[in-house]
């Protein structure tokens, strides 16, 4: 701790961040676009649902509510963006520990949405603890990285330390049976962690150790050879078990180069389901056809690579930190969730960022990109009085 | 500074982090999506031809359109069977739903105009759970036009039309096995619907709409149509008019002689193998196939239903009246539907003689000169049993001739010896007793003849089947079998292979099928074949068929009566039911037409003498009379039944004396005159009444015609004679029908005015005449 406050005082060196330096253009054009594509697509994705469950009254269920999260995710994003990054460092701790106090709220009080308990209800509003764990969790890495410095290449600070913190959020997600949210943490930590400079062999390790759970994990939930077998053959049981990945690959092979237009999906008639969340890319495919699917894909490509050079440019290495383990947050998510609707990988239940509907992920998704936004706020003053190079 | 160069570099990380970062930049922002990206070309580009078909056929709905079902006509193109256009209504609640469209009022609307309760028509509209909610079926167009005008007048969607086709035949029951019927999905079941079935379905044409999943609609619109081809009518060799005299005669037959299990009869074209008439009875009604049209029977499973109500339900008794209850009403509808000319064999008995008399004669095993002695029973070398003779007294010295008009076992015994088993097996092997007829009607069985080492190794095996085989005994063919062997007898040798369908021709009236008489060998020469016809005949005229003949034609055949001998009772016993059967032939110098009635179980309680002469041979009898003019026949009538010839009287007013006694003689009628004017002022009896052939009309020259009227005698039990005498004295006169032979022994068992009724003189009273003793 001693180390810490030294380290802290130093910083008085530094310029203040201030609000009126300019965000990185280009990134936050980016993921307006990305928002804005996304919440058309969920309309067109969503409406023949919305009409359905509401008895053919209304279209925009899911539409009003994800563009409800979207203003107030944007309003995040603004606040985040004008908060310095120092004060993440200064609350990483608070933030931490009140993420696994809601991790462990959820396993007593959380509200169960299909099967699953991830849910807790406050005054009325029903979020995801674990979208919350994922930026703490990020937030943490960070912190730690700042701490242990040049350390981090011994085990003791490179790996034990990031274990424990990573332990602290994964043991209340392994209780909630949160796969998805386990794998991309997980994911997420070892990426931060190769960033920070953790030797590649204690990574290599610690990637076999995963691999090892997540088997271990999937054999003891039971259902491991059903979801293998969906995966790798889903033309052996259409009805069933393979009827999610084959109605999704209908859905991207129909599209064809062009697509068949906007709007024009036939698939989300109740053909392919949870067609407005997990498997919206699919529709995107059908309706927008390749051509449109790898223009989307490269606004998140370029989105992704846009937001690792604001973390190399960053001012100081807990916001480079930072802000790369906030983008791979997304990256891994995008990757995971294309090749999942794609079949390249078995299902996992990972939503695709500003696309899918889900109120909890878009917001905290927003505010992390404003999280980012900061960071990209202090880099011209850094680079032009700091960096010699 | 170097304290803080070494601190900057904790702050801003050292190289090693920009490579790291840059590694993570080119992973995540870069490789990782290139899987993925090749992964999608290959979904939309290479194998885009693979998901959009599966994609098409995941999103189309394929309704099937059923094809228009051909017609079923009789060789006079009556209308056997034929669909009629019907439409089923049925609702959506979930269109009905997405349209808001006002339930209540389409719940009175359509209430009225199909006569239902809108309450439980608003209950089916509003049951979301299914896509479709029939609510009327089968409706006729009228009907379904004033939905439709309803629909169009209000714009509603969600009520829709379904064209359906209801099964209708016009005859009922008539020829019902034959004709067969259609399932509830519309697929022939039985005779002529199940085995043309292919050909009067037509091939059903498709609709492939685009629907979303849960019946949502879709704006992207598919629609394709694949018109259905109608199926091709069906026309018969069958003639509803013979059939219905076949029916009318065995049901009244059935109704006479209380006959327990049913009759079937079969008319065929002796020459042509063409099927006229072919009945099963108790028959049932293809309109309702499913309702067991047997009274008695009906209330045997009616009584079972009720009993199994009687318990508990789910009880094991209950369970057990249920079971039986389903077997009693499966088991009845499948004896009614079955087709017992073809499917059934049975006991030919002495029908059978006819082909052992035409294989003997044929093979030059005996000639018309051979002669039998029958003492009643005799002990046959080769045989254990006593072979007893129908008649215990036994029938003596016998030619050829005498052993058939006699129907004589014993005769028929020897006649198989004389030409042995081989000759015997070989002979009834190409009359196709053991080959399927191969008609085209589905459902034919061959019946069970004996091992051929039974018959011919009679040095192994004894000469029991071999005697028993020559009179039709201890072994089942199939009447069709029976009938088409005897044909080949007739009709100079030739066996036919037998059809009803004369030909099938498509919507557009192009001939798809015809069928042709078809020769499948010759049994036996022409003469063999003409010397049987004048054996047959004199069954007729001489011996135990006398009952069959009928005035103006000549008839021939053979009677026949067999005990079932593998029916048991309860205790084991073998039941005495037997069956009396009688194949006629006419007319017998070419003949054309041969008609089998068999008669299965009359009751014993009647009082008549159970037996084929008695009971099959008037039945067939008077199905020749009623089919032979129909079907223009030539009549000639003999001296001896020119009694039996109707023949009508003309008006003779204003003639002289002369004039009228040509006349009359001229139709073969007497005269007798009273009065002594010129010409003919009055006549009995009156113009256009029907006399029989022989009568004395009275010609009244000036004098006025008597008024009188007489009480209609009792003619019962009275012979020819007799009868003659009785009517005579009354100034009546009689029509024979029936046995027109003149012996005593055939007496009058019907008159068609009831005795003690008034009539006027000169009234000609029809007397059947059976000759009751006939037996065999």
């Amino acid at each position: 701790m001693a180390a810490e406050r030294t380290l802290y005082a130093k910083d008085d060196r530094r310029p203040k961040n201030r609000a009126g330096d300019k965000v990185d253009i280009p990134f936050l054009l980016l993921v307006l676009l990305l928002l804005g594509v996304g919440l058309v697509m969920l309309y067109s994705a969503s409406f023949a649902q919305s009409e359905f469950d509401t008895g053919y009254e209304i279209s925009t269920k899911y539409l009003q509510k994800q563009a409800v999260c979207a203003a107030l995710g944007l309003l995040c994003m603004w606040a985040f963006s004008r908060i310095p990054a120092d004060f993440w460092m200064k609350f990483a701790w608070p933030v931490y520990g009140v993420s696994i106090v809601l991790l462990l709220c959820v396993l007593i009080v959380g509200e169960s949405v299909n099967g699953a308990r991830r849910w807790i209800n406050i005054a009325g509003i029903q979020f995801q603890p674990s979208e919350i764990a994922k930026f703490a969790m990020i937030v943490m890495f960070a912190r730690l990285t700042k701490l242990f410095g040049a350390d981090a290449k011994d085990f003791r600070h490179g790996v034990l330390g990031f274990s424990l913190a990573l332990l602290g959020i994964l043991v209340p997600l392994a209780l909630e049976k949160h796969l998805s949210a386990i794998m991309l943490i997980g994911m997420v930590g070892v990426t931060m962690m190769f960033v920070a400079g953790t030797r590649l062999k204690w990574l290599g390790g610690g990637a076999a150790a995963a691999v090892v759970f997540v088997v271990i994990y999937v054999t003891f939930m039971g259902y491991a050879g059903d979801r293998i077998t969906a995966w790798l053959h889903p033309e052996q049981d259409p009805g069933d078990t393979g009827y999610q990945i084959l109605q999704s690959l209908y859905a991207i092979g129909s599209g064809g180069l062009f697509g068949l237009g906007l709007g024009k999906s036939r698939q989300k008639y109740l053909y392919l389901p949870f067609q407005y969340n997990d498997y919206i890319f699919a529709i995107i495919c059908e309706e927008l056809g390749l051509i449109g699917a790898l223009l989307i894909i490269a606004l998140f490509a370029a989105m992704i690579v846009r937001g690792y050079w604001i973390a190399l440019r960053a001012r100081d290495r807990f916001s480079t930190v930072l802000a790369a383990g906030l983008v791979t947050l997304i990256a891994v998510q995008t990757a995971l969730n294309l090749g999942v609707v794609t079949n390249l990988l078995p299902s996992t239940g990972i939503a695709l960022p500003f696309f899918s509907y889900g109120g909890t992920a878009l917001a905290v998704n927003l505010g992390e990109m404003g999280v980012v936004l900061s960071i990209s706020r202090q880099r011209n003053q850094t680079k032009k009085q700091e960096d010699p190079l | 500074m170097a304290k803080h160069k070494k601190e900057y570099n904790r702050i801003r990380g050292d190289s090693g982090q920009h490579r790291r970062i840059l590694a993570v930049m080119a992973l995540l922002g870069v490789i990782a999506f290139i899987p993925t990206a090749l992964r999608l070309y290959q979904l939309m580009v290479s194998e885009y031809e693979y998901y959009s078909n599966l994609a098409l056929r995941n999103q189309t709905r394929t309704t099937t359109v059923a094809a228009d079902r051909g017609t079923i006509y009789d060789c006079n193109m009556n209308i056997l069977a034929c669909s009629q256009s019907v439409e089923n209504v049925y609702l959506d609640p979930h269109e009905l739903k997405q349209s808001k469209a006002d339930i209540q009022g389409i719940a009175q609307a359509l209430g009225e105009i199909l006569e239902l309760d809108p309450a439980w028509i608003a209950e089916q509209a509003e049951d979301t759970s299914m896509r479709y909610k029939q609510v009327a079926a089968s409706v006729d167009l009228d009907t379904a036009a004033r939905i439709r005008a309803y629909i169009n007048e209000n714009a509603i969607s969600g009520i829709h039309l379904e064209p359906n086709a209801k099964r209708y035949y016009p005859y009922g029951s008539l020829a019902a096995q034959v004709v067969g019927f259609t399932n509830a999905s519309g697929t022939g079941s039985e005779g002529i619907e199940a085995s043309y079935n292919s050909f009067l379905e037509g091939t059903a044409g498709k609709v492939i709409t685009s629907k979303g999943n849960n019946e949502m609609d879709m704006p992207f619109s598919y629609e394709n149509y694949v018109e259905s081809i109608p199926g091709c009518d069906v026309i018969l060799t069958l003639d509803a008019t013979v059939q219905a005299c076949l029916e009318k005669q065995m049901q009244a037959a059935i109704a006479r002689y209380d006959v327990k299990n049913g009759a079937f009869g079969l008319v065929m074209n002796a020459k042509t193998g063409e099927i006229l008439a072919m009945a099963t009875l108790g028959s049932y009604d293809p309109n309702n196939y499913l309702e067991i049209a047997d009274p008695d029977t009906l209330a045997q499973t009616e009584q079972l239903r009720l009993s199994y109500l009687s318990y508990p339900e789910g009880s094991e008794r209950y369970q057990a009246g249920l079971t039986a209850y389903k077997e009693a009403v499966t088991g009845a509808r499948l004896k009614q539907w079955r087709n017992r000319v073809l499917s059934d064999g049975y006991e030919p008995g002495s029908t059978f003689k006819v082909l052992t008399m035409a294989a003997a004669l044929d093979s030059g095993a005996i000639d018309l000169e051979t002669n039998f002695y029958c003492k009643g029973a005799e002990q046959i070398p080769g045989r254990a049993q006593l072979l007893h003779c129908w008649r215990s007294s036994g029938h003596g010295a016998e030619k050829t001739p005498q052993a058939l008009q006699n129907s004589c076992n014993i005769a028929f015994a020897h006649i198989a010896l004389k030409m042995g088993g081989d000759t015997f097996y070989n002979y009834v092997e190409k009359f196709g007793i053991m080959e399927k007829t191969g008609i085209d009607l589905a459902g034919e069985s061959k019946g069970v003849f004996f091992d051929k080492e039974l018959v011919t190794n009679t040095d192994k095996w004894g000469t029991a089947s071999l005697t028993s085989g020559s009179f039709g005994q201890t072994f089942k063919i199939t009447p069709l079998q029976l009938v088409r062997a005897i044909a080949s007898v007739v009709n100079g040798g030739y066996l036919m292979e037998p059809y009803i369908v004369s030909e099938v021709i498509d919507a557009d009236g192009k001939t798809v099928l015809k069928q042709e008489p078809t020769v499948v060998r010759q049994v036996i020469s022409e003469e063999t074949s003409k010397t049987m016809c004048t054996l047959l005949e004199s069954v007729v005229t001489e011996g135990t068929a006398k009952n069959a003949s009928v005035a103006g034609f000549s008839i021939g055949g053979k009677t026949g009566t067999s005990e079932k001998i593998d029916v048991f009772d309860e205790n084991g016993q073998r039941v005495q039911d037997k069956i009396v059967s009688f194949v006629g032939i006419a007319p017998m110098d070419n003949p054309e037409y041969i008609v089998l009635v068999a008669l299965d179980t009359p009751s014993r309680e009647t009082g008549i003498y159970i037996s084929g002469g008695v009971m099959a041979a008037p039945t067939v009898g008077a199905v020749m009379a009623d089919i032979l003019p129909y079907l223009g026949v030539a009549q000639s009538f003999s001296e001896d039944d020119i009694a039996g010839k109707p023949i009508v009287v003309e008006d003779m007013t204003g003639m002289t004396a002369k004039e009228a006694e040509k006349l009359l003689k001229d139709q073969g009628l007497l005269v007798q005159s009273a009065g002594s004017g010129e010409t003919v002022t009055g006549q009995i009896p009156a113009a256009g009444k029907t006399v029989p052939g022989g009568s004395e009309v009275l010609l009244y020259f000036g004098e006025d015609v008597p008024n009188e009227t007489v009480k209609v005698p009792d003619f019962a039990g009275m012979n020819r004679q007799q009868a003659s005498d009785a009517a005579g004295a009354l100034g009546l006169y009689i029509l024979v029908t029936g046995n027109t032979s003149v012996e005593p022994g055939v007496t009058v068992t019907a008159q068609s005015i009831a005795a003690g009724v008034e009539v006027p003189i000169g009234t000609t009273i029809k007397l059947e005449f059976i000759d009751t003793k006939a037996a065999d």
